[in-house]
C-alpha cells in the first residue's frame, strides 16, 4: 500500500510501463489446444510451434504436481528450460499430442509402483527390498529407512534407493501380506 | 562393464561391416521402460542403439557420429535419458536407471569429443559405479570396503587392535574374571555338602546327637560358612578390581576412537560434508563411539564372564551327576531358539518405534522453530492435527511394542527356565531311590538357576555384537575416508606467495556430469583485483571453492606463482588466502578471539588496529564488554554488518597474500556498506583480491571483471571497457541493476 503511495508521485507513463513488465512476468501462459503445433521427427524430437509466433527446436514437458495431479497442469519448456506455457489438461489435446507428451513425461518421471513386497531384510549399512513393480521386478538396497521413505501422504511413500532411483508405494494398492511387511517397518 | 551379448554382437557386426567397437554400455531398462535391457554401442564413426527380446535383437537407433551437434546425459527423475543434438533435432537415444548414470555419464562426454574430432576422454575411477561383487551394495570412490558385506572377522580384529596398548590389564582383568567365576561356582557345591555331609549326619538323631559328632559337625558348619562368607567375598573383591580395570581400558580405548575420529574430520575434504548432513556426522562420533564404549567396557566382559560360568557350570554337573545333568539341558537348543524368534520380533518393533518417535521429533521441531510463521498465519490447530497424528502412530507403535515384550517375555522365561521342573522330578526320583542324595538335587537347582541369566544373555549377544559391529564400521568408514592431503610431506613449500593466479582451462563440476565451469582462462597479476560477475548459478562461488582447494579442478589447473594448486603444501595455501564470506561464522567465545582465529598469538594492539581498520572497532569499543564481548551461540547478539566487519578484521589481522571477498556486503544496509566498501579497500591494497558482489557498484575499483554466464568466461575487461560494449552481458547487468535501484528508491 506503502510503496503505491509514493509510485504515483512519478510519471504516469513510466509507471504503467514498469507495472506492465511486471504483470507479465508472473501471469501465466496456459496454451489451448488450438493456440500451438507440435511435431514429432522419425527419431523421436519433439518441435513446437505456437500459432501465429515462435517455434522452439526442443520441447521438454514438467509436471506441477507430480503425484496429485499427474496429467494436469503440465509445463512445457523450451532447450533453455524457460517456460513455453501451461497445458490445463492433457484430456483437452487431440489423442496424438497427448500420447507425444505422456511419452516424453514417462520418460522424464521414471517411478516404478509397488505392486507387492517379496520381502524387506536389514543388512548392515542398509535395507534390502524384493519388489514387484508395474515395470518388472526388482531387488534393490536403501540406506536405513528414515532416510528412504518420504511419506507424501498418508498411506503413499516414495523410496529412494542408493542409487536414486524412486519406487512409489501406494498401501492401499498391496495385498495384504506386502501390507504386514510394510506395517513392522514404519 | 559388461560384455555385449553374442546376438547383439552379431547384428552390430552385421550392420558395421566389422568395424571395432569403441565402447558399449549396457542400460538396465528396456526401451518401454519396463525392467530389461538395452544396450548403446560406439564406434569410430557411427553408435547403434540395440534392444534385445524375444524375436531377437532390434536395431532402434543407427546415428552417424558426425551428425551429433552435442550429446547429454540428462538427469530427470529417477532415471536418466542420453539426448542427442542430431542436426537440430533433439533425440532421446537410450534410457536408463541411475544405477548407471556414470557409466552413461562418460559415454556422453565420450561421444562429444568424438563428434568434434577431438581425443575421446579416458574413463577415470569416478565414471565407474563400483559395486560389491557380493552383494551390488555400491561402494563410494576410494574405498574397496562393502558396508554390507565387511568382514566381520576384520572388523573385530581392527576393533581388538585398538586394544593391544592395553593387553597387560586386558589380561590382568580377565584373569580376574575367571577367578571370580570360580568363585561364584563354589556356593551350590558347599550347600551340597552342608546338606549330605553335616545335615544328613546330624538327621537320623532327631536331635538326641552325640556330643563329640555334635562337636564336630558344628565345626563343620562352621568351616562351609566361613567358606561360603570367602567365596562370596573373594569373588566380590575380584569383580570389583576386575569391573574398574575394565572401565579404565574401556573409556581410554574409545577416547582414543574418538579424538582419532574427530581429527580426521577436521581434515576430510569438504565434499564429504556436502553429501553428509552435519547433525548426523555429530551424531556418529556420539552415538556410535558411545555404543563402542559400551560394548568394549561391558559387552566384552558380560560375554566372557557369561561363556565362563556357562562352561564352568556345565562342566561340574556333568562330573558331579551326567545323567542328571544331561536331562537339564534338553530345553536349552528349544530356549534358545524361542529367545532367537522374540528378540528378532522386537528388534523390528523398537525399530518401528524409533522410527515413529523420530517423525514425532520432527513435527515438533518443525513446527516450533517456525513457531512464528504458524501464530502468523493462525495454524495452531493444524499443527496440533499433525503432531495429534503422529503422537498417535508412535502411541499404537508403542502399545504393540510393549504388549508384545510383555507377553512374550514370561513366557520365554518359562521355556527357559523350564529345565528346573526335569532336575525337580528326574532328580527326586533319584532321591527316592536313594542313587542321588538331597544335596546333589540342591546343588544341581542352584547350578541351573545359574545358568538361565547367562543363556538368555547370550542369545542376545549376536544382537549386541552386530550393532558394535555395525558402529565401528561406520566409524572406521570415515576413518578411512580420503584426506584433503593424502601427504603433505611431498608437496611443494610456497611460505612467500606473491599472488600471481592463473586459471588454466579449468573445468568442473559437483557432479562430473554436470560441469559447472567450463574451460575458464584467466591470468592475475600479483596485487591486482579481479570481480566476478554473473546471475546466481553462474559460478562465482565455485571460483572461489576451487582457489581455496576446497574442490580441485576436474580439468584444467589453477596455478599460484607457477606451481599447480594441487601441489602446493596445504597449509601454505590457506595460511596466505584470506575469506571474508557471504555469511561470516563467529566461534562461541569473545570478539576478540574471533579477530584473532587465525593468530591465537595476536596482540591486544594488533587486535584494536584490525578492528580500526575495518571499522568494527567503534561499534566494539560500545558494547559494555568490548573486546571482551562473548559472541556465537547464546553469546551477544551481533548484527549481519557487525559480524561482517569482525570477519573483515579477522582477514586483515591474517594479513593474507590473497584475498577473497564472497559477497562481503550483500546484507547490510546502505550506510553499513560504504563502512565497509572504506573498510574493504583497505584491505585490498597490495593483495592480490577476488571479488564476488551483487551489486555491482561494490566492484567499481576493482581491475579487471570476469563476468561468467553458465560457467563459461563470457567477458573480460575493466569497467569502462565492458560498459560500452552495448548489448554485453556486463552492460546489461549494469543496466538492469540501475533500473532496479531506481525502482527500489522510488518505492522506498
Amino acid at each position: 500500500m506503502m510503496s503505491e503511495d509514493k509510485v504515483s508521485g512519478q510519471p504516469a507513463e513510466e509507471k504503467s510501463k514498469t507495472q506492465a513488465d511486471l504483470d507479465e512476468a508472473a501471469d501465466v501462459k496456459y496454451l489451448r489446444p488450438g493456440d500451438f503445433i507440435l511435431f514429432r521427427s522419425d527419431a523421436g524430437g519433439l518441435r513446437l510451434t505456437l500459432k501465429d509466433d515462435r517455434s522452439f527446436l526442443r520441447v521438454k514437458a514438467r509436471r506441477c504436481f507430480p503425484f496429485s495431479f499427474p496429467t494436469k497442469h503440465i509445463s512445457l519448456r523450451d532447450g533453455n528450460d524457460e517456460e513455453i506455457g501451461i497445458i490445463a489438461d492433457l484430456a483437452d489435446l487431440s489423442k496424438e499430442y497427448r500420447r507425444w507428451i505422456e511419452d516424453d513425461l514417462n520418460i522424464r518421471y521414471f517411478t516404478p509402483r509397488v505392486t507387492s513386497i517379496e520381502s524387506i531384510r536389514y543388512r548392515p549399512g542398509g535395507v534390502e527390498w524384493h519388489l514387484d513393480t508395474d515395470r518388472g521386478s526388482k531387488r534393490l538396497i536403501t540406506k536405513s529407512v528414515h532416510d528412504t521413505m518420504s511419506e507424501v501422504e498418508p498411506g503413499r511413500y516414495v523410496i529412494t534407493d542408493v542409487d536414486g532411483n524412486r519406487y512409489e508405494i501406494v498401501t492401499q494398492e498391496l495385498d495384504q501380506a506386502s501390507r504386514g511387511l510394510l506395517d513392522r517397518l514404519v | 562393464m559388461h560384455p555385449l551379448p553374442e546376438e547383439v554382437k552379431k547384428k552390430i557386426e552385421e550392420l558395421s561391416n566389422g568395424a571395432e567397437v569403441d565402447l558399449s554400455v549396457e542400460s538396465d531398462l528396456a526401451p518401454d521402460g519396463q525392467m530389461g535391457k538395452q544396450w548403446l554401442v560406439i564406434m569410430k564413426h557411427r553408435l547403434y542403439v540395440v534392444s534385445s527380446d524375444h524375436s531377437g535383437p532390434a536395431m532402434l537407433h543407427d546415428v552417424a557420429v558426425k551428425d551429433l551437434v552435442e550429446v547429454k546425459a540428462e538427469g530427470l527423475v529417477g532415471n536418466g535419458c542420453l539426448i542427442a543434438n542430431i542436426k537440430g533435432d533433439y533425440v532421446p537415444l537410450i534410457r536408463y536407471s541411475n544405477a548407471v548414470s556414470k557409466e552413461f555419464g562418460h559415454a556422453a562426454r565420450r561421444l562429444t569429443a568424438l563428434s568434434k574430432g577431438e581425443d575421446p576422454p579416458d574413463p577415470t575411477e569416478e565414471d565407474r559405479t563400483r559395486r560389491c561383487p557380493t552383494c551390488a551394495f555400491p561402494l563410494e570412490t576410494g574405498s574397496d570396503v562393502c558396508p554390507n558385506c565387511v568382514n566381520r572377522a576384520r572388523a573385530v580384529r581392527r576393533l581388538l587392535g585398538y586394544v593391544e596398548p592395553y593387553m597387560g590389564a586386558t589380561i590382568l582383568a580377565a584373569s580376574l574374571i575367571l577367578a571370580a567365576q570360580a568363585m561364584q561356582c563354589a556356593p551350590p557345591y558347599l550347600t551340597k555338602v552342608l546338606i549330605d555331609d553335616v545335615f544328613g549326619k546330624a538327621e537320623p538323631f532327631k536331635g538326641d546327637i552325640p556330643a563329640a559328632l555334635r562337636g564336630d559337625l558344628l565345626h563343620m558348619l562352621g568351616l562351609i560358612v566361613l567358606a561360603l562368607i570367602g567365596a562370596n567375598l573373594v569373588s566380590m573383591v575380584f569383580g570389583i578390581f576386575q569391573a574398574r580395570i575394565t572401565a579404565r581400558i574401556g573409556s581410554r580405548i574409545i577416547h582414543d576412537i574418538r579424538m582419532q575420529l574427530y581429527s580426521v574430520l577436521e581434515r576430510l575434504r569438504v565434499a564429504f560434508f556436502d553429501k553428509r548432513q552435519t547433525g548426523a556426522v555429530i551424531s556418529r562420533v556420539s552415538q556410535d563411539t558411545n555404543s563402542l564404549q559400551e560394548f568394549l567396557a561391558f559387552g566384552v566382559q558380560f560375554i566372557i564372564s557369561n561363556t565362563l560360568i556357562i562352561v564352568l557350570v556345565l562342566i561340574i554337573m556333568f562330573q558331579q551327576n551326567w545323567k542328571l545333568a544331561a536331562l537339564t539341558i534338553i530345553p536349552a537348543p528349544f530356549a534358545s531358539f524361542a529367545a532367537m524368534m522374540v528378540f528378532t520380533r522386537l528388534r523390528w518393533m523398537f525399530r518401528r518405534m524409533w522410527h515413529r518417535w523420530s517423525k514425532v521429533h520432527s513435527v515438533m521441531s518443525d513446527s516450533l522453530q517456525g513457531l512464528r510463521v504458524v501464530k502468523a498465519f493462525a495454524q495452531e490447530d493444524r499443527e496440533v492435527d499433525r503432531f495429534g497424528r503422529r503422537s498417535r502412530d508412535l502411541y499404537m507403535a508403542h502399545m504393540q511394542a510393549e504388549r508384545v515384550w510383555a507377553t512374550l517375555l514370561p513366557i520365554l522365561w518359562f521355556v527357559l527356565t523350564s529345565g528346573q521342573f526335569i532336575v525337580w522330578y528326574a532328580g527326586g526320583i533319584g532321591v527316592i531311590n536313594a542313587d542321588v542324595t538331597t544335596g546333589t538335587l540342591i546343588m544341581f537347582l542352584g547350578y541351573i538357576a545359574m545358568l538361565y541369566h547367562p543363556l538368555q544373555m547370550v542369545t542376545r549377544m549376536w544382537d549386541w555384537i552386530g550393532r558394535c559391529l555395525a558402529s565401528s564400521e561406520r566409524v572406521f568408514e570415515i576413518i578411512d575416508s580420503e584426506r584433503e592431503e593424502p601427504d603433505p610431506e611431498r608437496q611443494v613449500r610456497l611460505p612467500d606467495i606473491e599472488g600471481h593466479v592463473k586459471f588454466n582451462k579449468v573445468t568442473f563440476g559437483y557432479d562430473r556430469n554436470n560441469p559447472v565451469l567450463h574451460d575458464i582462462e584467466l591470468d592475475v597479476k600479483a596485487g591486482e583485483m579481479i570481480g566476478f560477475v554473473g546471475h546466481s548459478g553462474a559460478g562465482k562461488s565455485t571460483m572461489i571453492n576451487l582457489l581455496t582447494r576446497f574442490y580441485i579442478a576436474q580439468e584444467g589447473s589453477i596455478e599460484i606463482d607457477g606451481v599447480d594448486i594441487r601441489n602446493i603444501n596445504l597449509e601454505d595455501l590457506r595460511t596466505q588466502i584470506g575469506i571474508v564470506p557471504q555469511e561470516p561464522y563467529l566461534f562461541s567465545g569473545t570478539i576478540a578471539d574471533n579477530v584473532a582465529y587465525a593468530k591465537p598469538d595476536a596482540a591486544p594492539e594488533e587486535i584494536i588496529r584490525a578492528a580500526k581498520a575495518a571499522n568494527a572497532h567503534d561499534f566494539i569499543v560500545n558494547f559494555p564488554d568490548g573486546y571482551e564481548t562473548q559472541v556465537g551461540e547464546r553469546g551477544h547478539s551481533v548484527s549481519a554488518g557487525e559480524r561482517q566487519r569482525i570477519a573483515i578484521a579477522r582477514a586483515i589481522l591474517r594479513d593474507p597474500k590473497i584475498l577473497i571477498l564472497d559477497e562481503a556486503t550483500s546484507a547490510v544496509d546502505t550506510v553499513t556498506e560504504k563502512q565497509i566498501q572504506e573498510a574493504l579497500m583497505r584491505l585490498v591494497k597490495h593483495r592480490t583480491t577476488f571479488a564476488i558482489a551483487h551489486r555491482l557498484s561494490t566492484l567499481r575499483h576493482a581491475d579487471r571483471l570476469l563476468v561468467l554466464e553458465k560457467g563459461r568466461r563470457a567477458e573480460l575487461g575493466t569497467h569502462d571497457e565492458l560498459i560500452k560494449k552495448k548489448g554485453g552481458t556486463y552492460a546489461t547487468l549494469v543496466e538492469m541493476q540501475t533500473e532496479l535501484s531506481r525502482m527500489v528508491g522510488v518505492s522506498g
